[in-house]
């Protein structure tokens, strides 16, 4: 089987299991909803520019390392063992990595959707920077946390260890986006493409160096 | 890498060379120049006198051909009437100023005032008094002529004899923390290339080992080429970590002279904390395994990552701040023309050169220390089997 096909074949099984308990998606419509309803309640009607801004990514970034982080522990048990033997490490890495893309797409959208609705007024002036920053950014995110969740799964699969690790990493992008999200609210100062296109960059260095490591790391 | 490490000759030099930045970044003094000019403003048609006070200066021994000018710029200067020495650091420069400024528009000009004297050479302090012109001068050509006759001519600036640091208002005596602060993030960025290196070495051996490679022979009781690689890339890694953080506290020291606290959340001092705190998971994800075999090859892969990840925190991210404090803000980080003249060149360049130098001596101890400990601690267990 070819990589692309493989990719294809693992994907639509990650979706499948998905699809059947619904834990992912289950608990990320909760974990936004709730904190989306923290937010209103201690921010109340001040949601608006840089606050939205701030808590959009938060939001979406916490949501995102907690899917993310569960990657390579959902099989459970030995059970990995199984799709070592019939996939590559690349169509293992991509499948992970579409997959945790989509849910952080499926976040970023949500998160958006509920922030607009509880804030008194339309916050987000140009929605196009926004929305390339959560492509672009979902990317991102989801190459980074994948990567750093291969390596903790090896360690026991530790949330904190997740956390320790990906947190700095993820920081750069994250710098980058929050200032992609000040261009959507009218606050950017400079040129609108620089953090889109940075972020592209850095997606493409964190890929490049994950497609190369991860032989290393899949399996022991 | 230990073949150099039984020599000496480089430990040595990168001491010499530590001593020698200590010594000259310390004791070579400041360039001469005015920390205070009042009062700072004059009115065109009248006769001021300024108060100067002087750094590093000496007066007294230029009292005899001490000269001031203010200058306009573009050919126009006014040569100061008479200069009394007060003392070392005191003089009056009175200036008659013509009832004009050369230029046919009403303008708010902000003059740089140059001291030149035979022994201290002569230094501009810029922007320092203030010409205010409502409406174009009445005589137009006699205020020019007037502003023209004030030029300095050749000669009458002396060079200053003798090797001083370049004197930045704001920075004063903090400069030196160039030499300092600067080079041991230079050679920290050496030292994390060359753990990256010897991460890449490791997986490239391992790899090879994988693909049905035969092992290199080594006693029971020894250390594989394997295994030294990985030994290698931790001690670099924590080497670099040391000077970042000695980068970071030296900045911080830095910071509290020139921007009033310790800690600024400016960008660069972000981003390097961020940096350091993505190789302190390194150390963490190491200790995170008991296997040695794993420790050290997800070591490796996360070393890497880590590096990869450093490159948009160091070289991009603090470029696209418009907001920062620190020096070559604009451009490259604190390597800008106006921070760096010649005679800083001479000692900041050895600095990097000697801290890295020292830095690999230092990773090279901490490698020997934990050979040592694996081979006493494999010995141990033969005798015990």
């Amino acid at each position: 089987m070819s990589t692309v096909r493989q990719i294809y074949k693992l994907l639509h099984w990650e979706l499948r299991l998905e699809w059947r308990d619904k834990y992912a998606l289950g608990s990320i419509f909760l974990y936004v909803i709730t904190t989306v309803v923290i937010v209103y309640l201690s921010v109340g009607n001040a949601l608006e520019g840089p606050v939205f801004n701030a808590l959009y990514w938060i939001i979406l970034f916490f949501g995102a390392t907690v899917a993310a982080g569960r990657s390579f522990l959902r099989e459970g048990g030995r059970r990995h063992y199984y799709y070592y033997t019939v996939a590559g490490p690349l169509a293992l890495l991509f499948s992970k990595l579409i997959f945790n893309a989509i849910v952080i797409w499926l976040i970023g959208g949500l998160t958006f959707a509920l922030l607009s609705l509880f804030a008194p007024l339309a916050v987000v002036v140009y929605p196009l920077p926004l929305l390339l920053a959560v492509f672009f950014g979902g990317i991102g995110l989801s190459a980074i946390l994948t990567f750093v969740s291969a390596i903790t799964a090896r360690a026991g699969g530790s949330g904190t260890l997740m956390a320790i690790l990906s947190f700095p990493l993820v920081i750069p992008l994250l710098k980058l986006l929050l200032d992609a999200g000040l261009y959507a609210i009218d606050a950017g100062s400079n040129d609108v493409w620089q953090p889109i296109y940075l972020t592209v960059a850095v997606d493409l260095i964190a890929l490049a160096v994950g497609i190369v490591l991860f032989p290393f790391v899949w399996r022991d | 890498m230990e073949k150099l490490m039984r020599q000496h000759w480089w430990k040595a030099l990168s001491v010499l060379i530590l001593l020698y930045a200590l010594i000259a970044g310390l004791l070579v003094p400041l360039k001469p120049n005015l920390l205070e000019v009042s009062p700072n403003a004059a009115v065109l048609g009248e006769r001021q006198s300024f108060e100067l006070l002087g750094y590093n200066t000496h007066f007294t021994r230029d009292a005899d051909n001490l000269g001031a000018w203010l200058n306009y710029g573009d050919g126009y200067a006014l040569k100061a009437t008479a200069v009394e020495v007060l003392d070392d650091r005191r003089a009056t420069a009175t200036f008659d100023f013509p009832a004009g400024l050369p230029t046919d528009r009403p303008e708010n000009k902000r003059l740089s005032l140059i001291v030149s004297g035979r022994t201290d050479g002569a230094f501009v302090s810029p922007d320092v008094v203030i010409l205010r012109q409502e409406s174009a001068p009445a005589d137009l050509p006699a205020v020019r002529a007037a502003w023209e006759a004030g030029a300095m001519q050749a000669g009458d600036l002396t060079a200053h004899p003798g090797m001083t640091f370049p004197y930045r208002s704001l920075l004063a005596e903090t400069i030196r923390n160039t030499y300092f602060h600067v080079s041991l993030w230079f050679a920290m960025m050496f030292l994390f290339i060359a753990a990256v290196v010897y991460a890449i070495k490791y997986l490239r051996r391992k790899a090879r080992l994988e693909r049905g490679g035969l092992p290199e022979l080594t006693a029971l009781h020894d250390v594989s080429a394997l295994e030294r690689a990985d030994h290698w890339s931790v001690a670099f890694t924590g080497v670099g970590m040391l000077f970042g953080i000695l980068g970071l506290l030296t900045g911080a020291v830095w910071a509290k002279y020139t921007w009033g606290s310790f800690w600024n959340w400016d960008i660069k001092q972000f981003t390097t904390l961020i940096a350091l705190l993505i190789y302190a998971g390194y150390f963490v994800l190491r200790a995170a395994f008991p296997d040695p075999e794993r420790r050290a090859r997800l070591g490796a892969v996360y070393n890497i990552f880590a590096f990869a990840c450093l490159i948009p925190l160091i070289y991009i991210l603090p470029r696209l701040s418009a907001t920062s404090l620190h020096p070559g803000a604009e451009g490259n980080p604190a390597m800008g023309g106006e921070d760096l003249d010649n005679t800083m060149r001479m000692i900041f360049y050895p600095t990097i050169i000697g801290w890295t130098l020292f830095g690999g001596w230092m990773a090279g101890v901490a490698y020997r220390t934990r050979l040592a400990g694996e081979r006493l601690l494999r010995r141990d267990e033969m005798r015990q089997a």
